[in-house]
Formats: C-alpha cells, structure tokens, sequence
C-alpha cells in the first residue's frame, strides 16, 4: 500500500510542485512572488475597516494602523461586497477636479491604474500611470520617482468589486509612499466611462 | 431471489434485484473499457484544464482566493497552491493517459475533485442567497480553467469526473497501460 500508493502520490506531489516552481521563476510576466501576499490590505484604526491585521510578506512589514478616513463615497457601484480599507475614498466629481487641476499638469497629482496591462491598453484615464498589482514589483521602479514626489495618489482598477486597487495602495504603503497621499478611487474606470470621461489607449 | 439468515436465526428474504452484482462489475471491469475510458477523459480533461490555468497564473491565484480555502497570510500556501496545482494536474494527467501510477494519480484527481466541487457548490449557494437569481442560472469562473461556466453544468461535469476518477482508483484493468500491476 504505502510503495504502491503513498509513495507515488508523494512523488506526483514533489514533481508537480518542482516543475510548477521552475516554470514560474522562468516567466518573465505574470510571476507569481512566492514570498508576496497579493491580497494584504493596510491595517486601520478606523471602525468601520476591516480589523483583521494584514502584512505584505514581501518585505515581511506589518502595515501601519493609521486614522483612516471617515467619509463614504458616494458613486461606489458596489455589487454586494463592502470594501474595507483605511485608504481615503474619492467620488468621481472629486477626481475629476484632481484630473482638472494644475497639479495634475505639474506632477502633484498623480493618477495610478491598478489594472493589468491588457485592461490599461484598452481604455485608462489620460495621463495615468500602470502598476498592475500583481506585477508591480516589476513595475513599480519605471514610475517611484514620480508617486514619491506627488502630494496626491489617486488609485483606481476597474470599479464594482475591484479591489486591486486596495492592494495595490497597500503595497505602496509598504514602500514608503505616505498613506495620507492615496485617494482610493472606489468607482473606478466604470465610473468614469458611465459619465462619458475622456479615456486614451496604449499598447501593451 | 436472495435469502439471508438473520442474526436472530429467523429467516428473512432481502430482494436486491436493482444493485448490480459484484460479478457483473467485475465482467465489466473485465472489458478493460471503464478504464480505458476513465483514464482518456479524466487524463484529457485535466491535460487542457491544467494548460488553461497556466495561461494566466494570476487569475488563477485570484480565483483560488475566492474560494477562503487557503489562507493568505502567510501567503506561500495560497501562491504555492496557484504556482503547483496546474502543474500536479499535468503530471496526473499524462500519468493517467500513458497507464503509469494510474492509481496514486487517480487518487490525486479525486481528491482535488472532492476538495474544490464541494467549494463551488458553497460558492454557487452563497451567490444565490446574496444576489437572489435561479440557481441553475447562476454562471462564475470557478478558477476551473474554463472561464465563466454555468455552475449547475460544472457540477454536473465533476460529478461525472468523480464517478470516472473512482473507476481509475478501484479498477483492476491494466488494458494499453505501462504499468501492468493493479
């Protein structure tokens, strides 16, 4: 029993594994970091937030419990999950009077897309930056120089029940970007679109 | 008819017309097609699943995450999991095509079969409680590898898979396999 089944179920296991493994460092895109929890949300002292402690393994930090914000968004197409995050949520009208200002024009504001680079080449607000998520400890360096000298990050993904784009204000908060500086935009690009605001392509 | 004796001594006929003779299952067994058959679509079906998933690794990850069967901190478990499963789905499939460990690697199958069926019926059940829509409508991308499936279809599908990954396990057929011992 054990040499003709255990045994070989215990090697099916170690092989798939290995060979899994070396596939996934041999990526050059979409590499799953082993050591990164993808899903890790900033912890919070605010009540209404999630009180479960999160940290990014990637750095081995635990985030930081900050006052989080106490206004709710008001153009949130929300599709029964409620996102708990301690990051300050911005309403569409709100972004974009970021996406009007000069600060836009000047590098005080700037706009981060947490979509992959697919959604991003379709359709994404002018002048944003991409940082997929989950790639974004390939992406992040082209554009750190830029979100550290900004005042004002605004993050959004897709909008409804995205919520990469919380993911992805944690993992800034972990390299160094101040928390007070993200505004979670919670609409996302479907909000923008279903108000007919102007979008640009590129290519992946 | 068959007729059994009691453990009180008192005679007591049991008709069991509809269950299927141990002999007749063997006979079929015999035919080595149960089998054959097992390991082609089991074998099949978890080849393509498998090179689907490895397309795109991070949804994969995504849809494991959905599931709140693994936890996420620390998150090697659940990054393990997306990184090794297509891959052990791969190495259980070719197994189970080319007749080699076709029992330890059915056994495997099986198990991933009862592990995450189950998970999406739970999950299946959660989005008709929230979202109030017939359940047999009701349409998400388990992670399987198919994309966005009908649930009550992909139930169906891996009960089929269940019932033929059994046969894999319990068979004694070794017919157009490498490894001859059952």
């Amino acid at each position: 029993m054990i040499k003709r089944v255990v045994l070989p179920v215990v090697v099916i296991l170690a092989v798939g594994s290995l060979m899994g493994m070396g596939f996934n460092s041999a990526r050059a895109k979409n590499r799953i970091n082993m050591r990164r929890n993808y899903f890790a949300v900033a912890a919070t002292a605010s009540p209404k937030a999630s009180t479960s402690e999160s940290t990014d393994a990637s750095d081995g930090s635990t985030s930081s419990a900050l006052d989080g914000p106490s206004q709710e968004s008001t153009d949130t197409p929300k599709e029964g999950k409620t996102l708990n995050h301690p990051f300050t949520p911005v309403t569409l009208d709100e972004v974009v009077d970021l996406y009007l200002s000069d600060g836009y024009q000047t590098g005080d504001v700037v706009f981060i897309d947490a979509r992959s680079e697919e959604n991003f080449a379709q359709e994404h607000i002018i002048g944003s930056f991409n940082i997929d998520n989950y790639n974004a400890d390939d992406m992040y360096a082209e554009y750190e120089q830029y979100v550290l000298a900004a005042n004002t990050i605004v993050v959004y993904c897709g909008g409804g029940d995205c919520e990469d784009s919380i993911f992805l204000s944690t993992y800034l908060t972990n390299r160094g970007v101040s928390m007070d500086t993200i505004r979670l935009f919670e609409g996302g690009m479907k909000a923008w679109l279903n108000d007919n605001l102007e979008v640009e392509q590129a290519s992946p | 008819m068959a007729e059994r004796q009691s453990g009180s001594g008192a005679g007591v006929a049991v008709a069991t017309p509809t269950v299927p003779s141990p002999s007749l299952i063997r006979r079929l067994d015999q035919t080595h097609v149960p089998m054959l058959l097992a390991r082609l679509v089991v074998g099949g079906v978890f080849l393509y699943l498998a090179f689907q998933k490895l397309g795109d690794p991070i949804l994969f990850l995504k849809n494991i995450r959905e599931y709140h069967l693994l936890p996420e901190s620390p998150p090697i478990f659940i990054n393990l999991t997306a990184v090794a499963l297509p891959w052990i789905e791969i190495v259980c499939g070719v197994l189970l095509i080319i007749g080699l460990w076709i029992r330890p690697a059915a056994l495997i199958v099986l198990g991933m079969l009862l592990a995450f069926t189950p998970a999406i019926l739970f999950r299946a059940i959660d989005v008709y409680t929230t979202q109030q829509i017939a359940f047999c409508a009701i349409a998400f991308d388990c992670g399987c590898g198919t994309g966005a499936i009908n649930i009550c279809k992909k139930i169906a599908e891996n009960g089929s898979l269940i019932l033929l990954s059994l046969v894999g396990v319990l068979s004694h057929s070794r017919r157009f396999a490498i490894d001859r011992a059952p």
